[in-house]
C-alpha cells in the first residue's frame, strides 16, 4: 500500500484486541510515508483492511477512532505530530483505554 | 436528606449489640461516600495500633450517594479495614446488587466490630439486625455460600461472604458478592474471617430519595449513551485481558517475578486467545451499560470451570509465574474467586516462592513435594489449594503474603518479594512505566494500580515513560485525587473516559441527587481531603518515609528484554519523584502532613490530635 507522492517504507502493523479479532490478522505489512502521522496510518488501514473501518479507523478513513491509539516500536505514540519511520519499524495499534 | 439516609449501622459481634448513629451532612459533604466515607469511618472507629486480625479492627461497608440512582455503573460499594497485609489502610471496591440492597436498608454504611464466638451470618433486613448461625455454610465456596444463604433467607437477599481462604486466615483473602464479584485487594476477607463472620445478607425496602429525579434521568440517559461509545470499547469487547499482548510488546508485562518485562508464551495466554477459545458471554453489574466482565469456560463435565477473567488475574497467574497454559490460568483464576482469594497477591506470593525454589532457598521438603519452578502449570493449582486451606509448610508460609513469608525465610529473599508496604505488585512494570512507579511507591494501600490512574500518563506522549522527572509528582497527586472522587461517588473506573467534563458532570449529578450546591472545586478538594485522611491513618499506624519505596529488584536491576531493554529506575530517581510528590501535596519533606494542610482541608477535628479515636466514635 502506498500513499501518493510521499517516500514510503515497509513497516509491520501489529493489531491488538478487538482490532485483531474483527480483522482476523495479528499483523499486516503496509507501505507508509517516512514522515508518518495518525491520518496516514488511518488511510492505509482503511484501504488495506476494510474490516477495520468504523472499528479502528473512522468512517471516512481520515483518522483513528478515539478508542484506538498507535505506538511506534514500543516507544513514542502517534499523536498529532508526525514521526519519522524507517524500513522494518513496527507499529502497534491497540486500545486507547489503558486500564485493567 | 436526599441521596443519603444520614445514618450508619454499627454492629458489635462480641456483644451482639447494634444501633444506628447519625451521619451529619457536614461529614457526607467532606467525604462523599464509598472509599471516602469508609476511610472516615475507619479513622474514627479503629483504635490506633489495633491488631488487623483482632476484634478491634472494624470492617466497614460504605455505599455512596449515587447508589440506587440508576446512573450507569453506580451500583458500587467500598470495603475498608486495617489491612492484615500492610498494617495500614485497606480499602477495596466491589459492585452490583449488594450495594443497592444495603443502601435500601436505610443506612449509608455498616461498621462491624468485635468477634463472634461462632460462625455467623449477619442479617440486615430494613432496620432489623440479627446474627444467624453460619455453621451450615462453613467451608463452602463463595458461590455456594451465597446460593445457600439466599435459598434459606429468600432470593431478595443479597450476600457478601468469604470463602475458605477468609475462614482460614489467608492474609489476602477477598470478600465476594453477587455471583463471584470480589472486593479483592488488601485482605478484607481475612478481617471478616477473623471475626467469625462468614457472610452478610442484606435486604431493604427503603431507598434514599433523589432531589431532582427528572433532571437526573436526563443526565443518566446521556451518560448511558456515551458509555456505549469509543471510550469503553475495550471493556465491551475483549475486556481488560487484552492488555497482556499489548503490555508484552511495550515491555511492561511483569514476567517471572518481575525478572523480565516480556513473556515468550504471550501468544498462548493473550486476551485475544482467551477470548477466541473460551469466551461464553459478557456479564454486567446492576445498573451497568458497559458489561466489562468476560465469562470464560474451560473443560467439560465434572472438569468444567466457568467464571470471570480479567487482566490482573491473567497476568498474576500466567506470565508472573511463568505459566503459559491458558486452561490452567483460567482454572486458577476461577479457583481463587471460589475460595475468596486475591489473584494478584496469590500470584505475586507464588512467584516469590518460585524464585526461592529455583535458587535452592526453598527445598522440595519445604514445598511439600511441589516442583515450584517457574512455568510449571501442574504446580499452580495445588499450590493455590495449599494456600487457601493453609495446609502444609508451603500453604501456611504463602498464606502470609510475600513480605511476611520472605522475612520468615530470609536468605536475602526480601529483595525479590515484590510488594509495596506488604501489598503485592499489580501487572504494571514500574521500570518502564515510571509515573506508575511513583504511584505504586506512595499509594496509601501499597502497590495499587487502582487509586491513581498514573499509568495513563505513561501510555501517552505526555511523559517519557522510561525516564523519571519531577513532573510526575503533580501528575500522581492529581490522579489520586481524581480517583478518590471517582471511588467515593462511586462511578466505575471504566466509565471515566466517557465524561466530557468529569468534575462538572459529577458535581451536577451529585447536586441533582442531594440538592446540594456543590462545585467542581468542592469535589477536587474532597478528593485531596480523602487522600490526606488515608495518609493520616497510615501515619497514625506507624508509616515512615521508608515505606514509600519500591522493591530492591526494581531499583537495582535494569530490564533485560523487550521494548524497554536496559531501562532501570535508580533509588535516587525514585526519591526525586517521591519528594516532588510530597511537594505537590503540600506535605513536609519527610512525607508527613503539616497541620496547616490539615486545617486547609477541614481535617483538624479528626487528625491534629494523633493517637485519639475521633469525635464520631466517641
Amino acid at each position: 500500500m502506498t500513499v501518493t507522492g510521499a517516500k514510503t517504507v515497509s513497516v509491520t502493523v501489529e493489531l491488538f484486541g478487538h482490532a485483531r479479532l474483527v480483522s482476523g490478522h495479528k499483523e499486516i505489512t503496509l507501505q507508509l510515508p517516512t514522515k508518518l502521522g495518525p491520518s496516514d496510518l488511518a488511510a492505509a488501514l482503511y484501504s488495506s483492511t476494510p474490516s477495520l473501518r468504523d472499528v479502528v479507523v473512522d468512517e471516512a478513513g481520515h483518522g483513528l477512532m478515539a478508542s484506538y491509539t498507535a505506538n511506534l516500536n514500543g516507544h513514542s505514540f502517534l499523536e498529532s505530530s508526525p514521526v519519522r519511520i524507517t524500513e522494518g519499524d513496527r507499529i502497534f495499534v491497540f486500545s486507547s483505554q489503558a486500564g485493567g | 436528606m436526599y441521596g443519603y439516609h444520614g445514618r450508619v449501622q454499627i454492629v458489635d459481634l462480641s456483644s451482639r449489640a447494634s444501633h444506628r448513629e447519625p451521619l451529619d451532612e457536614s461529614i457526607l459533604r467532606r467525604f462523599i461516600g464509598g472509599t471516602g466515607l469508609a476511610s472516615y469511618l475507619l479513622y474514627t472507629h479503629c483504635p490506633p495500633g489495633a491488631d488487623p486480625l483482632g476484634p478491634d479492627n472494624p470492617l466497614i461497608f460504605a455505599c455512596s450517594p449515587l447508589v440506587g440512582s440508576r446512573l450507569t455503573t453506580s451500583s458500587k460499594f467500598a470495603v475498608a479495614a486495617k489491612s492484615p497485609l500492610t498494617g495500614m489502610i485497606g480499602d477495596s471496591l466491589s459492585s452490583s446488587f449488594l450495594a443497592v440492597e444495603l443502601k435500601r436498608t436505610g443506612v449509608d454504611a455498616l461498621v462491624v466490630k468485635g468477634t463472634s464466638n461462632h460462625p455467623t451470618t449477619l442479617v440486615l433486613e430494613d432496620d432489623e439486625v440479627r446474627c444467624e448461625d453460619a455453621t451450615y455454610v462453613m467451608g463452602l465456596s463463595t458461590l455456594d455460600t451465597e446460593r445457600e444463604i439466599r435459598n434459606r433467607l429468600g432470593r431478595r437477599f443479597r450476600v457478601a461472604c468469604i470463602g475458605p481462604a477468609g475462614e482460614n486466615g489467608v492474609r489476602y483473602a477477598s470478600i465476594a458478592n453477587d455471583g463471584g464479584r470480589q472486593a479483592g485487594r488488601t485482605g478484607t476477607g481475612a478481617v471478616m474471617g477473623s471475626k467469625n463472620l462468614k457472610a452478610i445478607a442484606v435486604r431493604g425496602r427503603n431507598p434514599a430519595p433523589v432531589f431532582d429525579s427528572e433532571s437526573l434521568n436526563v443526565v443518566g440517559r446521556d451518560l448511558s449513551a456515551r458509555s456505549l461509545g469509543p471510550a469503553t470499547e475495550k471493556y465491551r469487547t475483549t475486556g481488560t485481558m487484552a492488555n497482556i499482548a499489548v503490555f508484552d510488546r511495550l515491555g511492561t508485562l511483569p514476567t517471572r517475578n518481575f525478572q523480565q518485562s516480556t513473556f515468550d508464551l504471550t501468544d498462548e495466554v493473550s486476551g485475544e486467545a482467551m477470548y477466541s477459545g473460551h469466551f461464553v458471554k459478557n456479564a454486567h453489574c446492576a445498573n451497568c451499560t458497559i458489561g466489562c466482565e468476560k465469562i470464560l469456560t474451560v473443560g467439560d463435565g465434572s472438569r468444567k470451570s466457568t467464571g470471570r477473567m480479567e487482566y490482573e488475574s491473567a497476568f498474576a497467574l500466567g506470565p508472573l509465574v511463568g505459566v503459559g497454559d491458558r486452561e490452567t490460568i483460567i482454572r486458577a483464576s476461577h479457583y481463587c474467586d471460589e475460595v475468596g482469594m486475591d489473584t494478584i497477591s496469590a500470584g505475586g506470593t507464588i512467584a516469590w516462592a518460585m524464585e526461592c525454589f529455583e535458587l535452592g532457598i526453598l527445598t522440595l521438603e519445604e514445598t511439600d513435594g511441589l516442583d515450584l519452578r517457574f512455568g510449571n502449570a501442574d504446580a499452580l493449582l495445588p499450590c493455590l489449594e495449599a494456600i487457601a486451606t493453609r495446609s502444609g509448610n508451603l500453604g501456611r508460609l504463602l498464606s502470609e503474603g510475600s513480605r511476611i513469608a520472605s522475612q520468615a525465610v530470609g536468605h536475602g529473599s526480601e529483595a525479590w518479594a515484590m510488594h509495596v508496604k506488604g501489598l503485592e505488585m499489580p501487572g504494571y512494570e514500574p521500570r518502564s512505566l515510571q509515573t506508575m512507579a511513583l504511584a505504586l511507591a506512595v499509594s496509601t494501600r501499597g502497590a495499587c494500580h487502582n487509586r491513581s490512574s498514573a499509568y495513563e500518563a505513561d501510555f501517552s506522549n505526555r511523559v517519557n515513560r522510561m525516564e523519571a522527572d519531577a513532573e510526575r509528582g503533580r501528575i500522581t497527586a492529581d490522579g489520586e485525587d481524581f480517583s478518590a472522587v471517582l471511588d467515593s461517588l462511586i462511578w466505575c473506573k471504566f466509565l471515566r473516559k466517557a465524561f466530557d467534563d468529569f468534575w462538572g458532570e459529577s458535581a451536577d449529578a451529585l447536586g441533582l441527587i442531594t440538592g446540594w450546591d456543590i462545585s467542581p472545586d468542592d469535589l477536587r478538594k474532597a478528593g485531596e481531603r480523602i487522600n490526606n485522611l488515608k495518609k493520616e491513618f497510615n501515619v497514625r499506624e506507624g508509616w515512615t518515609f521508608d515505606d514509600d519505596t519500591l522493591p530492591d529488584r526494581v531499583l537495582t536491576e535494569p530490564l533485560p528484554d523487550g521494548a524497554a531493554a536496559g531501562v532501570g529506575l535508580s533509588e535516587e530517581d525514585l526519591q526525586m519523584m517521591v519528594s516532588a510528590y510530597y511537594q505537590a501535596r503540600g506535605w513536609n519533606p519527610d512525607g508527613t502532613i503539616p497541620n496547616s494542610k490539615l486545617i486547609e482541608l477541614e481535617l483538624e477535628d479528626l487528625c491534629i490530635s494523633h493517637g485519639s479515636v475521633g469525635a464520631f466514635a466517641q
